[in-house]
């Protein structure tokens, strides 16, 4: 694992936590490369992990031929899969010629918050804060779709 | 201090993105979103900064035509 800290410190899961426990965390995950218009993550399937975009971008696909947003550096996604264990809710496809992904295992997610309590609810605020973030985001774009139309 | 911006694209049928930056936004700096090369034309803040995360909110224009068909 060779995911260093500079580029973990500005990702969304890893706000709040030390060095050390960043470090630990991310050393759960696997790095996996990705290119252009590749699948990483299918709608229906079994939600096991959740990623972090490390470089590049990748794109969210609710339903066939319908991009609802890209995401870029530092963003994570498969979260909904981690907290309500349901299944993917999106398609996510590699949006630039190559992604580079840092994926945790969502079962070591939940065992690191357990056992490190204070840096588990810091992570559990760090997901919320995110997915609070990306419903803004997407009131934002929706709003400005019907102004054009 | 770094940046997560929500950048909502106009006249593409793009969708908008999510970005984590070191680097601020500016007003008239071209960016890429996907596939979709675009310029910022506003910048807003959404949310009061936390620790050393500010929460920008940014409209785009699409710079390339094939991007609003």
């Amino acid at each position: 694992m060779s995911v260093k800290f500079e580029v973990l410190s500005h990702t969304d899961l890893f706000i709040g936590l030390s060095k050390e426990q960043a470090l630990n965390l991310a050393a759960c995950g696997k790095e996996e490369l990705y290119h252009q218009d590749e699948i990483i993550m299918q709608r229906g399937e079994r939600g096991e992990s959740l990623c972090i975009v490390l470089t590049g971008q990748i794109k969210v696909e609710p339903e066939a031929g319908y991009d609802l947003v890209i995401l870029g550096a530092g963003q994570g996604f498969g979260e909904m899969s981690l907290l309500d264990a349901g299944p993917r809710s999106a398609t996510i496809r590699c949006a630039t010629p190559e992604a580079e992904l840092l994926c945790i295992p969502g079962p070591a997610i939940l065992a690191f918050c357990e056992e490190h309590c204070c840096a588990g609810y810091q992570i559990m605020y760090n997901l919320a804060r995110d997915l609070t973030f990306k419903l803004r985001h997407r009131n934002l774009d929706s709003r400005s779709t019907n102004q054009e139309n | 201090m770094f940046y997560k911006v929500s950048y909502v694209i106009t006249g593409a049928s793009q969708p908008g993105a999510i970005l984590n930056q070191k680097k601020a936004p500016q007003i008239g700096a071209e960016i890429q979103i996907g596939a979709t090369h675009c310029r910022i034309v506003e910048i807003k803040n959404l949310l009061p900064p936390q620790g050393d995360c500010a929460y920008l909110h940014v409209t785009c224009q699409a710079l390339d035509p094939a991007a609003g068909e």
